[in-house]
């Protein structure tokens, strides 16, 4: 691809598309959205509020040769913010926070059509107005922008993942035509499912190499009359995970809840136990972080939903089945907090000790079979003592009740502001990523490497298909020539 | 610093939009989400970039002061557009977990601009050069009746620079309304009117060293007068006298000198019986309350000024959504009239929306700035809401006025 030098004419043709205030190639404006997602800097930004101006800005990366980088909120909120870098120089951040029209919600359909730079949060709202909810994932990241919403996730158990909640997209190629995934009444009430190959999850599932989101329709679906809590905590990690596949194998895959399994390991109990914003405002945690024993005790977070006579109904069937596994409950805190009250997400949380330290977790996640998890648990732990890190926290998820998969995180605490503690945090990262597939694992980003090497040829071809110029996140699925 | 504070910098974005339900977060009705409201006034009245909310601020930070990036004119800007609201400190994950202050990068990033001997943008950076001393209180402003000076007297009433380009037509009458009702309800005090401007504009552009020297040319000024307790009916000079003071000036932090604002002293008399207002409007008549940013979330007070607009007889106090630490600036603060006044204007045009929609006929503030730009504001919008002071507002309903 060649990189045009052209960069005040790039800037101008923007202006001219999106309105003279709204594309910028000043160098403090470009930096703002270098790092992070980004790591090369563009070479300008531009914010459309219209699909028929991102048609425009396809044209003109066409002509120019541009990669265009498509960007939401950028709070990395979704694994989304992991997306593959462009393999080129420069190019044009399209900054999508300007296109944040609902453009219709239907409750004949029990569908809403909102525009990708809208947030979740913005969706939310204004549904919670008419009695309704669409579902993101039981982590709800409700900084994310709809477009980066439909990237990657993990799922939620009684509604199915993110990407099961999309009835349509509409996509501008990378050949300037609009598509609209799943036209008509009856795509958007079938999902697509019938008839034709489902081309919505294809765009999805492609993480902007194909095209650009510029809006979505999801499912939406009635607010529930009560929702619950519940925490339980158990002697030991194995019988927290037999626990969740125990409730698998009773049929409970209605609930919504992700079932999370925390290992507390003394150094992340102290960190909780020291953070002054949990004492201030969470006295119901700080209890229960009290209650822990020095040594590793296990939280499995449940969230239920309902008339109130099936939640309290459900309560006693999980209490009944924790108690065969020893399991206590906890109380609804810690599940109330980190589902309700989203605490964001993104893969660094930060604890500042008393030494001045910036300390940051570096959280690699990846899913395996049931049957693999003790050895995946000895695979972090080894490379984390290779590298000099302790595991500071560990959890297990399973993204689907009705699936044998869980998904496995081992945190290691890194000091940010030294590069040679960020260097060997990367390198922790790469490597239980690059080990996962020896466990039946896929890596962040829910990449199977087993369909990435099958695929590849078809893929290319689909890519030259519909972006023939390799704008769209160049050198990504098409090997550079 | 700066770095250290910018790197805590997780990216929410939650200081441009509030993304998160919690309606255990106090100001927000119970049971309604109030995700998706902006929080970042100058956000919303911008091109909307990055580096016009506090994250793309926060990042430019971390750009100058690790030498990655140079201080253009643009740049300079950007760090001056912002109105010091402490509305994304007050909304910040990362705050809340005490590490991340938005605000204060902001802030001391400025600092660091004026210290590399660049200019803030436009006329602020002559502003900052002339800070002004307080005006007396001559018979011109003050009505011979309210005068109750008592020269010996431990209340001192600091009346605050008074531009003549900004304020000075609002000041007299606010001062004049409180000193009143001071008299009425038999309190003594005297006027610090040899004072320097509280240096508020000084600290909020960055330049600490000229805010410290008006902090102690104050505190001899009040020294001198054998004051105990300073009372302002300022917000902005309230913050600084409380709260800014005593992190620049060690003699200040040892006076022991007792710091109000005006509503602190209206609660109490009223509370105490010795103020009276019987003086009920021929209806009732629906008043919202604006909580200037200095006062209220940067000051910790809400209730006080609540409790007098509660005493007033005819009153229906009718709250806005975003109120009390949630209260969104009337866009007057940290120079930006001066360094942007359309985007100050255009920011208290949505205040005055705001208040429109809660069917209020009066806004009431307790702030000059605040009053000023939300009066301009109605005023632009044709609106048929009035906006005054809670000073004049209990003045009259003593009977004053």
């Amino acid at each position: 691809m060649v990189k045009s030098d052209r960069h005040s004419t790039v800037v101008e043709r923007l202006r001219e598309i999106s309105g003279r205030q709204y594309a910028t190639d000043e160098a403090y404006e470009l930096w703002c959205y270098t790092g992070y997602n980004l790591p090369r800097t563009p070479q300008a930004v531009v914010r459309p509020a219209r699909t028929e101006e991102i048609v425009k800005i396809v044209q003109l990366a066409r002509e120019e040769q541009l990669a265009l980088i498509p960007r939401g909120l950028a709070s990395r909120a979704t694994p989304a913010g992991n997306r593959p870098y462009p393999r080129t120089e420069g190019g044009i951040v399209v900054d999508m926070t300007r296109m944040t029209r609902i453009r219709d919600i239907n409750p004949v359909t029990m569908t809403v059509t909102a525009e990708a730079g809208l947030t979740v949060a913005q969706l939310s709202t204004e549904l919670v107005r008419h009695g309704h909810r669409i579902i993101t994932g039981t982590l709800a990241p409700f900084c994310a922008t709809l477009g980066s919403i439909t990237g990657n996730g993990p799922g939620a158990i009684k509604f199915g993942t993110r990407q099961e909640q999309v009835v349509d997209l509409e996509v501008v190629l990378g050949t300037g035509e609009v598509l609209q995934t799943e036209p008509g009444v009856f795509g958007a009430l079938m999902g697509g499912k019938y008839g034709s190959p489902n081309l919505t999850e294809l765009f999805m599932k492609a993480r902007g190499t194909l095209g650009i989101i510029t809006a979505v329709t999801f499912y939406m679906h009635a607010l529930p009359e009560t929702v619950s809590y519940r925490d339980y905590g158990f002697p030991q990690t194995k019988d927290a995970v037999a626990f969740l596949l125990k409730v698998q194998e009773e049929g409970m895959t209605y609930l919504p809840g992700v079932f999370e399994v925390y290992v507390w390991s003394e150094h992340t109990l102290q960190l909780y136990k020291n953070n002054s914003l949990i004492r201030r405002q969470n006295g119901d945690f700080c209890r229960l972080l009290d209650s822990f024993p020095p040594y590793p005790a296990d939280v499995v977070g449940v969230v239920l939903e309902g008339t109130p006579q099936q939640v309290a109904l459900d309560e006693r069937r999980l209490d009944a089945i924790a108690g065969r596994f020893s399991g206590v409950d906890l109380g609804p805190e810690p599940a109330r907090d980190h589902y309700a009250n989203c605490n964001w997400s993104g893969n660094t949380k930060a604890h500042e000790d008393r030494s001045g330290r910036y300390d940051t977790f570096a959280e690699p996640h990846f899913e395996t079979q049931v049957d693999c998890y003790e050895e995946a648990r000895g695979m972090t732990a080894r490379i984390a003592e290779d590298l000099g890190f302790s595991i500071g926290e560990r959890y297990w998820r399973g993204s689907r009740l009705s699936r044998r998969m869980l998904t496995h995180s081992a945190a290691v605490t890194f000091n940010d502001l030294d590069p040679d503690e960020r260097e060997r945090a990367g390198t922790y990262y790469t490597r239980v990523l690059g080990e996962a597939e020896r466990y039946k694992g896929m890596g962040d980003g829910r990449i199977d490497p087993a369909a990435l090497r099958v695929g590849r040829r078809l893929r290319e071809q689909i890519k030259r298909l519909v972006d023939p110029d390799d704008i769209m996140y160049p050198g990504v699925e098409v090997k550079e020539e | 610093m700066i770095r250290k504070l910018s790197y805590a910098c997780k990216r929410c974005a939650s200081c441009r939009d509030w993304s998160w339900y919690d309606s255990r977060l106090p100001g927000f009705s119970e049971g309604i989400t109030k995700a998706g409201y902006t929080i970042c006034p100058t956000y919303k009245h911008s091109a909307g970039f990055e580096s016009d909310f506090p994250r793309g601020k926060v990042r430019l930070a971390m750009g100058l002061t690790e030498n990655a990036l140079g201080a253009t004119e643009g740049l300079i800007r950007k760090m001056f557009e912002c109105t010091s609201c402490g509305n994304c400190t007050a909304h910040c994950p990362g705050n809340r977990q005490d590490k991340l202050d938005p605000l204060e990068v902001i802030l001391a990033t400025r600092s660091f601009i004026l210290k590399q001997g660049l200019k803030a943008p436009g006329d602020l950076h002559a502003h900052l050069g002339k800070p002004l001393r307080s005006q007396p209180l001559s018979p011109r402003w003050i009505e011979e009746s309210a005068r109750r000076s008592n020269p010996s007297g431990t209340l001192g009433f600091f009346p605050g620079c008074a531009s003549p380009s900004i304020v000075s037509r609002l000041f007299p009458t606010i001062a004049r309304a409180f000193l009143s009702t001071l008299a009425a309800s038999g309190m003594e005090y005297q006027t610090l009117d040899e004072g320097w401007c509280c240096g508020y504009l000084q600290y909020s552009a960055g330049d600490r060293d000229n805010a410290r020297a008006l902090a102690e040319k104050n505190l001899s000024s009040v020294r001198e007068r054998g004051v105990r307790t300073i009372v302002t009916t300022c917000a902005g000079c309230y913050f600084m006298f409380s709260s800014v003071y005593p992190r620049l000036s060690d003699e200040w932090r040892a006076s022991g000198l007792k710091v109000m604002h005006s509503t602190h002293l209206l609660a109490s008399l009223l509370e105490s019986g010795d103020l009276k207002l019987a003086n009920a409007p021929g209806r009732s008549i629906r008043v919202s309350y604006h909580d200037p940013c200095d006062l209220g979330r940067k000051g910790g007070v809400f209730e006080e000024p609540r409790a007098v607009l509660r005493s007033i007889p005819g009153v229906e106090l009718v709250e806005m959504e975003q109120r009390r630490e949630n209260a969104f600036c009337c866009g007057a603060g940290s120079g930006l009239k001066v360094v942007n006044p359309d985007m100050a204007l255009n920011i208290a045009k949505d205040r005055v929306r705001q208040a429109e929609e809660t069917g209020a006929e009066l806004l009431v503030t307790c702030c000059p700035a605040c009053l000023w730009n939300l009066s301009q504001a109605a005023k632009s919008l044709g609106s048929a809401l009035q906006v005054m002071d809670l000073c004049e507002l209990t003045d009259r309903a003593r009977g004053g006025g």
